[in-house]
């Protein structure tokens, strides 16, 4: 038993802060969405292109109390350390793992930390899969804009509390005078609205 | 027992020796993509024995490298990197004699994919947008160096009656699409292009997506102009279209597929919701137009594009609203709502021309309101009819603009006329001369007097969308339908450098030289060294005379 134990300690990954972004440039505006798995595990959305769950918010957002993220981030870990050994290996040939992750333009990828996952690589069905299982934990806002979904009214919140809320003006924001369209925020991001 | 024997059998057979005939299958079996060498774990069954692919590193290299003589560079690039992930394991494992076997495949199979050109040319020259023309190229056709572009006739200009086949050209850093340029007897020119629609997961039918696409080109060319006021047309050809030109001159399919509704769109998917604006975005990059907008500022866009020269012109390749302000618009209304038919029916010309005319929102383009205004709503009385002065009011100031925009309340009657007012006040960050050359325009813009290009905001039919039409501007009113016709805000959809870029794809020393070396930037990371003159959108994209 005392082996196995050893054995399992030994093959588990060490754990560390990793970030996971989902990335997305297109005509209408430039997409992200950010998971810091840390201590202080927060979601930075700048988008809501890539999941619907928080509707339509923009801002920085902590993990609620009583979920836990422990079973994605041992996942991402996994994910990076085979990913930095590639990154290893081709830096001796004078190549990297980014050299080798195509991009098409306004094609989505992520970002685990700085290395640059495609559509098209083994590992994005994997880390979609932990993306959105992280979109469906319970998150608490803690900056940013929050929108009603009848579009009549647009909150600010700051330190997790709503500072002010006025009118919301679809014309103004969005690129249509009526929806479906999407809506742009100065410093906030993106959010499309069906 | 069987079952277990049968095991037992598998077992020892996995650790058996293979014949080259079991090899040979394998590299066969890689090469024609029927076996994934991206999945470490896979086993292979020949002769009714069982095998373990990761035994056979030396066939699985040489199948890749005959896959890859079948392959595009990006299709290339990502299996090879997937296969080095699949043997992450082996390769942290500096004893193993595998990780040998692993390093030679790489050494094998680095050089195919980087081709002569080295790293640089790969990662950067190929993320130019034509990269997605080059997924028709095998890597095979790339490296013997076959050119289906017709360089021999470099720049020169297109006689009527000529025409001239353009394709990727991945050893050129920044390259054309696929498509053929016809020159008619009337001196116009047609940018035909193959489209070829897949359904993945998409709600809407190849030919539908077909259709709507010819629909909105077809808008789109009744306003393509040169800076001389030449004509482009661009057309979609589907799968019947293009069997009628000859051989000689059909250009190579453009595939696309069509996503579901909300999905995002490229050049190469569409999702099915997707609209003329973005439809016509997306073809110019197919013709070779690379992007011009503002990549996302943060650590994530310093990993991607931040070399990209950002335009400040009204240009499609940048802002999608440049598509319905750069098209003649006739819109159709039903004159549903009370306030319609209160207003409609009235011999109040200052009514309609609140009723009718363009909003906010319209004059102002949508990144600009969103970058540099804020809008505020302002007491709708204290102002009556006879001052409001149509639905803008303008003031010019010198670090930006202020307008105001007048509409009418649902209350409204002939002889109570109710206007609500909002404020957008416009500033431009000091030394912006794009912010302020487009607050110039807007002023331009609002003081036409030009109808609305979209229906009252209280009128819930939806409008028929921008169509083409010559007609003088105005409005009229008949069979309770309101029919909006208004001229085009900008004097062509495409700057004159795109134009000529089209015409001329990659040449060198041509009208387009100056947008071929700014381009370039569009898909790089530092290091830059963009040139200053390319900061200078005069340089880029050229000025309409």
């Amino acid at each position: 038993m005392k082996f196995v134990l050893c054995c399992f300690l030994f093959l588990a990954p060490v754990l560390h802060a990793a970030n996971l972004t989902h990335y997305q440039s297109s005509p209408e505006g430039t997409s992200l969405q950010t998971f810091s798995l840390s201590k202080s595990m927060t979601q930075t959305r700048r988008t809501n292109a890539f999941d619907r769950s928080l509707k339509l918010r923009l801002g920085t957002f902590a993990l609620a109390g009583g979920e836990s993220v422990v079973t994605e981030e041992r996942l991402v870990n996994g994910i990076l350390a085979q990913i930095q050994t590639v990154e290893e290996t081709l830096r001796r040939r004078g190549s990297s793992f980014n050299d080798l992750s195509p991009v098409k333009p306004h094609g989505a990828f992520f970002m685990v930390e700085n290395f640059r996952v495609s559509e098209s690589s083994r590992i994005y069905p994997e880390l979609l899969k932990i993306f959105r299982s992280l979109s469906l934990k319970k998150w608490r806002q803690l900056e940013g804009i929050r929108i009603t979904d009848d579009l009549k009214s647009l909150t600010t919140i700051r330190g997790g509390k709503e500072v002010s809320t006025q009118a919301f003006s679809y014309a103004f924001h969005c690129n249509r005078e009526r929806p479906p369209g999407y809506c742009l925020f100065k410093d906030q991001g993106i959010l499309f609205v069906d | 027992m069987k079952a277990f024997l049968l095991t037992i059998s598998m077992i020892l057979s996995v650790a058996a020796v293979a014949g080259p005939e079991a090899r040979r299958y394998l590299q066969q079996q890689i090469a024609s993509g029927r076996i994934d060498p991206a999945r470490a774990d896979q086993t292979f069954v020949f002769n009714r024995q069982q095998y373990r692919l990761s035994d056979f590193e030396p066939e699985v290299g040489r199948g890749l490298l005959e896959l890859f003589g079948r392959s595009n560079r990006d299709q290339a690039k990502v299996t090879l990197q997937n296969y080095l992930l699949a043997r992450a394991e082996v390769l942290r494992n500096t004893a193993s004699p595998k990780r040998a076997e692993v390093m030679e495949n790489l050494n094998l199979l680095f050089d195919v994919v980087h081709g002569g050109a080295g790293t640089v040319e790969l990662t950067k020259g190929l993320e130019c947008l034509p990269v997605e023309s080059t997924q028709d190229r095998t890597v095979a056709d790339l490296l013997n160096g076959i050119r289906e572009t017709e360089r021999s006739t470099g720049c020169s200009e297109l006689a009527p009656g000529q025409h001239r086949l353009f394709a990727s050209d991945s050893q050129n850093q920044y390259t054309s699409g696929n498509y053929l340029l016809r020159r008619r007897s009337d001196g116009t020119y047609q940018a035909m292009l193959h489209l070829n629609f897949v359904s993945d997961r998409g709600s809407v039918a190849p030919s539908a997506m077909l259709e709507r696409a010819q629909g909105c080109l077809q808008i789109a060319s009744s306003n393509i102009r040169g800076p001389a006021g030449e004509r482009l047309e661009i057309v979609a050809l589907g799968q019947e279209d293009i069997a009628r030109i000859p051989a000689s001159e059909r250009p190579s399919a453009n595939d696309i597929s069509i996503t579901p509704v909300g999905s995002r769109s490229f050049s190469r998917a569409y999702a099915s919701n997707i609209e003329c604006p973005v439809i016509v975005h997306e073809v110019m990059h197919l013709l070779g137009l690379c992007d011009e907008y503002q990549e996302q500022a943060t650590d994530m866009a310093s990993n991607n594009w931040t070399c990209r020269v950002v335009t400040r012109a009204p240009s499609i390749m940048r802002e999608l609203s440049v598509f319905e302000r750069a098209i003649p618009a006739t819109v159709t209304c039903e004159c549903t709502s009370p306030l319609c038919r209160r207003v409609m029916n009235s011999s109040d010309e200052k009514l309609k021309k609140i009723y009718l005319g363009q909003s906010l929102s319209e004059v102002v383009p949508h990144e600009f309101r969103t970058s540099y205004c804020r809008e505020q709503s302002l007491p709708s009385g204290g102002i009556s009819l006879a001052q409001s002065g149509g639905s803008l009011v303008v003031q010019s100031q010198d670090n930006g603009i202020t307008l105001e925009g007048r509409s009418l309340g649902a209350s409204t009657t002939p002889a109570t006329p109710e206007v609500l007012r909002r404020r957008m006040t416009c500033v431009c960050p000091a030394n912006n001369t794009g912010c302020l050359a487009e607050a110039r325009r807007i002023a331009d813009r609002a003081l036409a007097g030009h109808p609305r290009r979209g229906c009252p905001s209280d009128l819930t039919s939806a409008p028929l969308g921008p169509v083409p039409d010559h007609r003088p501007p105005g409005f009229s009113f008949q069979n309770n339908r309101i029919t909006l016709v208004s001229p085009p805000l900008l004097p062509s959809v495409l700057l004159p450098n795109h134009f000529y870029k089209i015409l001329e794809g990659t040449c060198s020393g041509g009208r387009s030289a100056g947008y071929q070396e700014c381009a370039s930037f569009a898909y790089r990371s530092p290091p830059c060294n963009v040139p200053d003159r390319c900061r200078d959108d005069s340089f880029y994209l050229g000025a309409h005379r």
